[in-house]
């Protein structure tokens, strides 16, 4: 359908604070949401008045996210691929995601569940690892404070789920 | 003794005073208080520690006046009481933890009895023990579980009850002062987790009253999502992932109740199975394996690379075809329970043997020969990528595991200098080391038994020997697996001469695993 002159086509989305933004077709498309979407319409269905709407992201995590997509606009697609997913190293964050991720907590979790929503996995699994590397290393109690959780445990819960799992401290 | 009384060790003393007031209030709720004269105790020299062995002792008759003995050996103790709380020291090695225990004690009750007697068991000095063990069973015929109950309250029964693999119907885990207050039952561990499915993240509340409360933005995020943070918690860290499940009920219903992240463990390079090297990966002096071509079954030639993605392909397919309900039920169970040789620590077998020396025209007063106690240890510390160290030293742990790393063993083997770490690792060999498949062991179908062999190469006292080490894999204790190495055979190859010889495996002591906190989580291994 697109492939006439994919790099130029532009694409209008609309956030659901009703912000309009103007988006190479390519760049959309690291959503596979989208892609799918636009696979299924004519490129003529989306114009400036008649931008794709979505819902539950409001336009400063729509504009981030659609940062994320610029920046990497040229990576190869991936394919979800089990076996391979579990023996790729997961720890590493390249360094620019690492920047982009800098930002406050509630940001954070707004990018992973527009990420999610938008299925965009490159950019959900940064944003995961981004969460766990924040829990790395901590104490529940350090957790505790790093995510504002209350403990909801009895002292004598605490010590039968500690007993628990005192065997994986021996990894 | 006299040189000993110079420098108190301040540890020491104030374990001793703490011990003597402890006494004290045991005495007065006995209400003999005239029995003991604790200024003996007082009276007595802190040995300093790590002094060398062999050391002297005058036998089993000397047992009332007992000299201060060094307790490197306590160790070996310690180690064997791992399903206790972890001691968490801040000063973060467990190994240098052992409690200082160097002063004579007054023995009262036939709990003080008997754990002389475990001190003096530990120490290899088996006559004093016996004597002691007797004493306390004379005192208190259920002395070893008023011991259990002192020492592990509770521990036994939670650990079984822990165990989800069993079955059996979880023991409530508490201790007896809480049972008498009449609290409720508690819920078995099952019963706790599967009442905590239904709940939520709880927002910390706000810290000032009335103000908007702190955002805790991950309490929104669903289940889906946590559970892809928490594997990726688990795949850099899995004692990171455990821990998660003390932060509050949610986590710890994920925790219990996900497979998904214990199957990636599993599957996975980092700690998981597709790491343990079932085929030498290295030479015994740590040189890559030269590149050669070896024919596969069809008699065709594949390259080492080639070989090496087959052999992960089938250690992928072997493991997941091991998931299965008879023999690992859950990913989480496979991680805890199939064979595993673990990086986080070293191994150790502590050997005591007792040889009599020559009687001494000087020492009349001792009457006969004396008694030799030689104490000294194996130590083999594993890494993912194939290699080992191998250190046979009458050196106690504490000089050793910290300095047990590939860097020192490099640096000091030609130049051997007198003090630490030199003086241990010079002697340390280099080695490799693989874990046995079912392709060792083609007649046995038990796949726990098929993988639980390691199999030790090391060098040798001079170039043209080389030592190999069978071992087997066990798990000692209730709550750790995989803590536990036995020997099966110990040989020396001569290469000049293409001749086996065997040790002879009098010592043959098990090896106990022991936590050592500077070696980390061990690196993982690079990708192929």
């Amino acid at each position: 359908m697109a492939e006439a002159k994919p790099a130029s086509q532009k694409i209008w989305l609309i956030s659901n604070d009703n912000a309009t933004m103007e988006v190479d077709r390519v760049v959309v498309e690291r959503s596979m949401l989208l892609k799918n979407m636009l696979e299924d319409l004519s490129h003529t269905d989306i114009t400036q008045d008649n931008p794709i709407p979505i819902p539950n992201v409001n336009e400063a995590v729509l504009r981030k996210v659609v940062e994320w997509c610029e920046h990497h606009r040229n990576d190869p697609v991936t394919t979800p691929d089990d076996e391979s997913d579990a023996r790729k190293k997961t720890t590493d964050i390249e360094e620019w995601d690492q920047k982009f991720m800098q930002v406050d907590q509630e940001m954070l979790f707004e990018i992973i569940l527009a990420s999610n929503f938008l299925d965009i996995k490159p950019l959900l699994d940064v944003g995961c690892k981004t969460v766990a590397n924040m829990i790395k290393g901590k104490s529940p109690e350090e957790i505790r404070k790093t995510f504002n959780i209350t403990n909801d445990f009895s002292a004598e819960e605490e010590e039968q789920i500690r007993r628990e799992n005192e065997w994986a401290e021996d990894r | 003794m006299t040189s000993e009384d110079r420098e108190p060790n301040s540890e020491l003393e104030s374990f001793r005073q703490k011990w003597i007031s402890d006494l004290r209030s045991r005495r007065e709720s006995f209400g003999s208080a005239s029995h003991q004269a604790e200024a003996s105790s007082a009276a007595s020299a802190a040995a300093p520690a790590g002094t060398s062995r062999p050391r002297k002792h005058s036998g089993p008759s000397s047992g009332k006046k007992n000299l201060p003995v060094i307790d490197d050996d306590e160790y070996y103790l310690h180690v064997q009481s791992f399903d206790g709380p972890p001691p968490t020291s801040a000063s973060g090695h467990l190994l240098s933890d052992a409690p200082g225990k160097g002063v004579e004690r007054s023995l009262v009750s036939a709990l003080d009895h008997y754990e002389e007697a475990m001190e003096k068991e530990a120490q290899g000095n088996m006559g004093e023990s016996l004597r002691l063990y007797r004493k306390a069973y004379r005192l208190d015929s259920r002395i070893d579980q008023t011991y259990r109950e002192k020492h592990f309250p509770g521990g036994f029964a939670a650990t079984k009850g822990a165990v989800p693999a069993t079955g059996a119907p979880a023991a409530p885990a508490t201790k007896k002062s809480e049972a008498d207050e009449g609290e409720p039952k508690p819920l078995t561990l099952e019963e706790l987790i599967a009442s905590f499915s239904t709940l939520k993240i709880e927002p910390a509340p706000p810290e000032i009253e009335n103000t908007p409360p702190p955002p805790c933005p991950i309490a929104n995020l669903p289940d889906e999502l946590l559970v892809h943070i928490l594997q990726d918690v688990a795949v850099a860290d899995v004692g990171d992932f455990a821990r998660l499940s003390l932060v509050c009920k949610h986590f710890a219903f994920l925790v219990a109740t996900e497979q998904r992240p214990w199957k990636r463990v599993c599957l996975g390079s980092e700690f998981g199975f597709a790491s343990v090297p079932r085929h030498w990966q290295k030479s015994i002096e740590w040189e890559d394996l030269e590149i050669q071509e070896e024919a596969d079954e069809d008699g065709l030639l594949i390259s080492m690379r080639e070989l090496e993605e087959r052999r992960l392909a089938d250690a992928l397919s072997f493991t997941l075809s091991l998931h299965d309900p008879d023999v690992y039920p859950s990913w989480k169970h496979m991680f805890r329970n199939r064979p595993r040789i673990r990086f986080n620590g070293c191994y150790i077998s502590t050997v005591n043997y007792v040889r009599s020396g020559q009687a001494s025209t000087n020492q009349s007063t001792w009457g006969g020969a004396p008694v030799l106690i030689v104490t000294y240890y194996r130590y083999l510390r594993f890494f993912r990528d194939g290699t080992v160290i191998s250190l046979l030293t009458t050196a106690s742990p504490v000089d050793v595991v910290h300095h047990l790393t590939p860097e020192l063993l490099l640096l000091h083997r030609e130049a051997p200098h007198p003090h630490l770490p030199s003086v241990v690792m010079h002697q340390a060999y280099k080695g490799r080391w693989r874990q046995s498949s079912a392709l060792d062991h083609p007649d046995n179908t038990d796949p726990k038994e098929q993988e639980s062999d390691i199999y030790v190469e090391t060098e040798g006292v001079g170039p043209k020997y080389m030592y190999r080490m069978d071992l087997t894999l066990r798990s000692a204790g209730k709550g750790t697996k995989n803590n536990k190495i036995v020997w099966r055979g110990f040989h020396s190859y001569n290469k000049l001469t293409d001749d086996w010889a065997e040790f002879q495996l009098k010592n043959d002591k098990p090896f106990f695993f022991s936590r050592v906190k500077s070696y980390g989580i061990g690196e993982p291994v690079k990708e192929l």
